[in-house]
């Protein structure tokens, strides 16, 4: 081997330009840091899912993946991976031991990661919706929760049923939040920890975790979560807020058409009313994004999606209702043992509505600020 | 003789819910009988009805986090069809360069993260460890180049989390992802890709980024085919792997990438469209070409549900294709218990003219060699060039093997990553030709037909043939129907017994574990048809 894995690695890191990012990378790193004295360990269940979730992990960038893994940042240690579907090496039986280690308290502590939603059970009790080696994944999945020190739900379906939750879906899929309840606590004292996102993007869950890790140490409270459980350091901002076109709907410019560079609140993007900031940060390493390439926002971080923000391509915002079986919302702050401070604005869950409504109407009674004459 | 079943539950490495059931013969240490099963059921095909059908291909992307945008590329076509809009070139060719760069990341997970550890040296030292001692005898022809001096040099790049070429994939995929984002604005699941084209519009300077993005994938893909050929090599004359997966050459490819000046979706043009893309759509029948029209193996298509738990679906409403046609479809589940002589799985049995047919970068490559249809094939050869890269220009020659087995579907999937960047070189070289003339529309606006359409997007997936059926009433999604390609490879026993690709090619493969039996041989020949996987951490064992 003409290149060994420790300097590929070294190679590669140093290539990389951090500072654009070293906000996120020594949360990463301290984190890394602080699990170097025990292994903390993932059990990644796929309950009804795509695995989108996992490949958008992948798109992570500074630190990657294998960054984190490895535990490559300086100081830092490793987190290890003992249950992943689509990675491990094992199959069959020799892979399910993993999740028995876990249920006899042999991976302790681990952090329960949950993809795809929990599906019921069929009609009259006969066969399944979704197996995990000859068990029901609801039953395989409480099991995990009861002895987690945290459980993640990793994407929309995992947080609130999602697509196989949408409106004519007959298998009963709902998120981790609404099997387990809004009382219920990790082995660490926390509630169900929501990163939505149809896929979210990859660094929402490696900042997350990085934060659980922090916090489980004791080295900073645990995070602030809003109504649906969502880490308030992610979810604050509408999409609108950090949509680069949103220069244009201030001033009323609007695409009439895909494929038109302005503003597409005509053409029914939902990012005045979902918490995103992937339109400032990009899909990738910076590149892409929702309306930063023409796509409108559909709403994907919400609970509801995809029913309530649709049709997609029509001018309308939904009355943003929480669906019924979330709507006695507990801020999860109320429960944790260190009481957090309330933040100045709190999180407004309608607060993107009203403003849209309002600057829609504005625009509609003609105050427009500036016409632009549109190219052709 | 008494058979001993095997049970595979979970099969990991995979995208999704599976499971295998082999029945093993002991003395002639082979699988005597295989059963596949997939474990998990959704119901998209239920859920779409009744939604906006300008809003089906963002709900139809999300069937698969993995093949995203080939999901919702062909439901793109399947609305073009159905809501009667032709995208115009540039959209065309845009929708092109994303789904190629995705063809990209797809098998370079696949090959590496989900396939390749089943060829690691940390495997094969527990599976087969006579196997190392030869692969360090062995010199690696092409690859040496590279920097891989032997075999046991390229099983040791292959190492879960250590090896060199295990972990240059990981970061190469997602480089493939973000020259994918550029287009599609975000993956998985593609923002930018509607009916009538593409809503994004690449800017000069974006241009510039796919390019010199592409052309790194190109550095990369020079290395990975020239490992691919010393592997497969290896496995195919050193240790006469051969018998592993094989099966009969019933394939079956829909043809992928469209020609920007032909494609206009409609259903009477669809003959004259398909056969000019990238990739030549036909099926094979025991070695044979029997059609290259994607008309005749559209209306060829049926899917039984014999052996899956789905209810029958009664009197077809539309007489110019089988009743059991995805056109005359509907989905109604009926969960049960697992029983391996009846009902014992969620996937139903697509056939061809009642043929188990495989779909996969084997069929494609195969199916687009033999036809000859474009200027680079013929005699059952494929041969291009990828250009100067920063390193030298290589001479690509693919030849159609004589029976698909695991190596030659692994050897496929390599050659097709290069052919992907092939055609996005020629694609990119029309989209400045566009540009330069001043085009600017990506995107045309559909206008939903009174009454009643139907509409069909049928292009290959990383792992195959991929249908999206519509049938549209009022602008309103009536019935959605959708196949997928490990629905079709690791379909179950049809309503004639006849066993899905996958069971076929686990028939009669040999156990080449000497000591106990952990079912590597069997999970290797799954794997080789790479049903829907996903990707990749890893397991990383302190």
């Amino acid at each position: 081997m003409t290149l060994g894995r420790r300097s590929f690695l070294k190679a590669t890191l140093a290539a990389a330009t951090v500072s654009l990012l070293a906000g996120k990378l020594s949360l990463v790193r301290e984190a890394f840091a602080e699990v170097k004295r025990g292994n903390l360990h993932l059990v990644w269940l796929q309950g009804a899912g795509c695995s989108g979730c996992t490949v958008s992990l992948l798109n992570t960038t500074y630190p990657d993946v294998v960054d984190v893994v490895l535990g490559i940042l300086p100081g830092a240690g490793a987190v290890s991976i003992d249950f992943h579907p689509t990675i491990m090496a094992e199959w069959g039986e020799e892979a399910l031991k993993a999740l028995e280690r876990a249920e006899r308290g042999l991976l302790n502590p681990y952090i329960l990661v949950v993809e795809g939603s929990i599906q019921g059970e069929p009609p009259e009790g006969k066969g399944f919706w979704c197996l995990l080696g000859s068990e029901t994944f609801e039953e395989r999945f409480r099991r995990l929760a009861s002895k987690a020190v945290a459980v993640v739900a990793v994407g929309s379906c995992a947080s609130y049923g999602g697509i196989p939750a949408a409106k004519g879906s007959v298998t009963g899929a709902r998120g981790c939040l609404e099997v387990l309840g809004r009382e219920w606590a990790s082995t660490a004292g926390l509630p169900v920890v929501n990163v939505p996102g149809c896929p979210p993007s990859g660094d929402w869950f490696v900042e997350t975790l990085a934060h659980l890790i922090l916090a489980y140490k004791g080295v900073l409270p645990p995070p602030e979560l809003d109504e649906v459980n969502r880490p308030a350091f992610l979810y604050r901002f509408l999409a609108h807020e950090h949509c680069p076109r949103a220069t244009f709907f201030a001033e009323s410019v609007f695409s009439e058409r895909f494929g038109e560079p302005y503003c597409m609140f005509k053409l029914g993007c939902k990012g005045p009313l979902a918490r995103c900031d992937v339109p400032e940060r990009g899909w990738i390493n910076g590149v892409g994004g929702c309306p930063n390439s023409g796509g409108p926002c559909i709403g994907c971080t919400e609970p509801g999606f995809p029913d309530l923000f649709e049709p997609f391509t029509e001018a309308k915002l939904p009355q943003p209702l929480l669906p019924p079986r979330l709507e006695a919302a507990i801020p999860a702050a109320r429960r944790l043992e260190r009481p957090l401070e309330t933040p100045p604005s709190g999180f407004p869950y309608f607060s993107g509505a009203a403003f849209a409504a309002a600057a829609l109407a504005a625009a509609m009674a003609g105050l427009y600020l500036r016409k632009r004459r549109r190219e052709g | 003789m008494t058979l001993r079943e095997m049970v595979i539950e979970p099969v990991t490495r995979i995208e999704g819910h599976l499971a295998i059931r082999v029945l093993l013969d002991p003395d002639r240490r082979m699988v005597a009988e295989a059963y596949t099963s997939a474990t998990m059921f959704r119901g998209f095909e239920i859920f779409l009805k009744g939604r906006q059908a300008l809003d089906a291909q963002w709900i139809a992307t999300r069937i698969c986090g993995v093949c995203s945008a080939a999901h919702s590329i062909a439901s793109a076509e399947s609305l073009d069809m159905a809501l009667k809009v032709s995208p115009p070139p540039l959209g065309i060719l845009l929708r092109n360069l994303g789904q190629e760069a995705d063809m990209i990341y797809d098998h370079t997970l696949h090959w590496f993260q989900l396939a390749g550890p089943d060829y690691s040296e940390s495997v094969v030292r527990k599976a087969n460890p006579g196997w190392l001692r030869e692969a360090g005898r062995v010199k690696a022809e092409e690859a040496s180049a590279y920097g891989y001096h032997t075999i046991y040099d390229i099983m040791a790049g292959l190492n879960p989390l250590e090896g060199r070429l295990y972990l240059k994939a990981l970061r190469m995929g997602r480089l493939a992802r973000e020259a994918a984002t550029l287009i599609l604005g975000k993956l998985p699941h593609p923002a930018s890709v509607v009916p009538g084209g593409i809503a994004k519009n690449l800017t000069p300077g974006e241009v510039s980024a796919y390019a010199s993005m592409l052309m790194h994938l190109i550095d990369w893909i020079k290395e990975w085919r020239a490992v691919a050929e010393d592997l497969c090599r290896f496995l195919d004359e050193k240790l006469n792997y051969v018998e592993n997966g094989l099966r009969e050459a019933n394939l079956m490819s829909y043809g992928v990438y469209e020609d920007h000046e032909a494609y206009d979706g409609k259903r009477e043009n669809m003959d004259a469209w398909a056969v000019k893309r990238w990739v030549t759509p036909g099926v094979m029948v025991n070695g044979e070409i029997k059609t290259v029209r994607l008309a005749e193996v559209n209306e060829g298509l049926t899917e039984s549900i014999a052996h899956s738990w789905y209810g029958d679906w009664g009197k077809p409403q539309f007489s110019d294709v089988d009743g059991k046609h995805p056109w005359n479809k509907e989905t109604l589940p009926a969960p049960d218990f697992r029983n391996w002589d009846g009902k014992y799985s969620w996937s139903t049995s697509p056939r061809w003219r009642d043929v188990a047919v495989e779909v996969g970068p084997l069929a494609r490559m195969w199916i687009t060699a033999t036809a000859g249809k474009i200027s680079e094939a013929g005699a059952g050869c494929l041969r291009f060039t990828l250009p100067k890269s920063s390193l030298p220009e290589v001479e690509v020659e693919y030849r159609a093997p004589s029976k698909p087995n695991t190596i030659e579907r692994l050897r496929a999937r390599a050659y097709f990553a290069a052919w992907s960047a092939y055609a996005a070189l020629g694609d990119l070289e029309k989209l400045l030709a566009l540009l330069k003339r001043g085009v600017r529309e990506s995107c045309r606006q559909p206008r939903p037909p009174e009454g009643m359409s139907r509409g069909v997007g049928m292009v290959e997936a990383p792992r195959g043939g991929l249908g999206h059926w519509s049938v549209v009433d009022g602008g309103k999604i009536f019935r959605y129907q959708v196949i997928t390609p490990t629905n079709i490879n690791v379909s179950p026993r049809d309503g004639e017994g006849r066993p899905g690709p996958i069971e076929e090619a686990l028939k009669g493969t040999p156990i080449t574990e000497p000591g106990e039996i952990s079912g590597v041989d069997v999970v290797r020949v799954v794997r080789s048809f790479d049903p829907c996987l996903a990707c990749t951490v890893h397991v990383y064992s302190p």
